[in-house]
């Protein structure tokens, strides 16, 4: 039996990483899935995101084209053109399309077949998690493949393409070539065009961000704001709620206008 | 805060994930050979049982199947090439019956690695994980060797005796 227990012990070794496979962590997450009560801001954000999407869609600056004649069979593109454009995908994954930019899909692939969605210029995406079916983002450099994350690709310069990650984890590879490498939360690479392999930049600092809350406990709004940005946030006040949305905004210009709105004090530690 | 306890078809889903997570995650990255995918993928069998499972009889056979399915399906489709993993470090394949004892006594191992002292793990995980010397993790904590060996036959005993407990609830 010791030669067996040698060998799981080297397995066991081999993978540990301290805090993951948390039981507790697991079952918290798989509640707030299924439980009849949650935190507030998860579910609601998508419907809310929803919302926007369609509101975007009547104010002038953007441009939606769909089409569903027989040349196209079922293609869905969006186009931004001078504000950025959210939109939710069938699978309720959410896209944020920046100016200058665009995203095509297959309506019919996208839901039976592959989440797969074409892109130009800059995206953000927030996947959702579906480990049978992964997403794949193809853009005219690169390709990024992934089950379910938060990450940005920016191919606005013709020769690279910029790939950033929030959460999660993705595989990206130069179109076209087999060589790809994982990238995980905090860490961004480089597509350059020429060169077979991509370039890892490691763990990065995030300096602006997107979010959305509604009616979440400022705790929540804390937590989530520490893990993007990489720093701690605390508040005395535990009670206040937040409903509001930050496009693209530092962590400093975030905290001045929490501390406005809901007349508290917030102290960000590094 | 969510009180109540999850239990849907007769499945005490809070009980499930103290008695099987971990042991689930460590039989599918036996197949996956990524602790990420195994997790999201434990997570998706046990949502998938939460949505659509009926009256299951042998549940612990059940999970099993669903995870070791689900790691396979993944296998086919994802030719993921990680460069930072190296087949060649990594045991020879077993049987699956095989994989799923050793899930448990691999669950207890890193139940009992995670509850090593602080500066006990991570001479223990120096040494054994990562390939270096007494000498080398001497110099690197500025500690002497008989420590460093003080706290590997530590680690040891208490990964052992970690294993042979009767009742190892795998919370982490």
């Amino acid at each position: 039996m010791e030669k067996i227990e040698e060998k799981c012990l080297k397995f066991v070794l081999h993978y540990y990483q301290q805090g993951k496979l948390d039981t507790r962590k697991a079952l918290q997450k798989f509640r707030h899935s299924h439980g009849e009560v949650y935190s507030g801001s998860f579910v609601r954000w998508y419907w809310m995101v929803a919302g926007i999407a369609a509101m975007l869609c009547i104010v002038g600056g953007i441009r939606l084209l769909l089409h569903t004649d027989a040349d196209h069979k079922g293609w869905v593109k969006l186009v931004a053109e001078k504000s950025p454009v959210e939109y939710v995908l069938p699978d309720s994954s959410k896209v944020v399309i920046y100016p200058q930019s665009s995203v095509r899909y297959h309506l019919q692939g996208y839901l039976h077949h592959r989440r797969e969605v074409q892109l130009e210029g800059e995206v953000g995406f927030s996947v959702r998690h579906d480990s049978l079916r992964p997403f794949t983002v193809i853009g005219r450099l690169s390709e990024v493949r992934v089950l379910g994350t938060e990450f940005r690709v920016n191919e606005v310069s013709g020769d690279t393409a910029f790939v950033q990650v929030k959460t999660g984890k993705v595989r990206l590879s130069t179109l076209g070539h087999p060589d790809a490498v994982i990238l995980t939360a905090g860490m961004s690479a480089q597509v350059v065009k020429g060169q077979k392999h991509p370039q890892v930049n490691g763990k990065k600092k995030m300096e602006k961000g997107n979010f959305v809350f509604d009616n979440t406990p400022l705790p929540k709004v804390l937590e989530e704001l520490s893990a993007y940005f990489h720093v701690r946030l605390k508040c005395e006040n535990t009670s206040k709620r937040l409903t509001a949305s930050f496009k693209a905004q530092s962590l400093d210009e975030i905290i001045e206008i929490i501390e406005k709105v809901l007349k508290v004090k917030i102290e960000k530690q590094e | 805060m969510t009180v109540s306890v999850m239990k849907k078809n007769g499945i005490n889903f809070d009980e499930v994930f103290k008695l099987y997570y971990r042991p689930l995650c460590l039989y599918a990255i036996h197949y996956v050979r990524d602790v990420d995918i195994a997790e999201d993928i434990v997570q998706d069998c046990l949502s998938l049982l939460w949505e659509k499972g009926g009256e299951v009889e042998h549940l612990k056979s059940y999970l099993y199947v669903m995870v070791r399915n689900y790691s396979l399906n993944y296998l086919k489709r994802e030719a993921v090439f990680d460069m930072n993993c190296s087949p060649s470090d990594l045991e020879e394949t077993l049987p699956d019956e095989e994989l799923e004892e050793y899930s448990v006594m691999e669950a207890r191992m890193w139940t009992a690695i995670d509850a090593l002292p602080e500066r006990c793990r991570e001479v223990f995980l120096l040494h054994k994980r990562d390939g270096m010397t007494y000498k080398e993790i001497a110099e690197l904590l500025h500690i002497s060797v008989h420590t460093v060996d003080n706290h590997i036959c530590k680690a040891l005993r208490l990964v052992r005796e970690g294993v042979k407990a009767l009742y190892s609830f795998f919370f982490g």
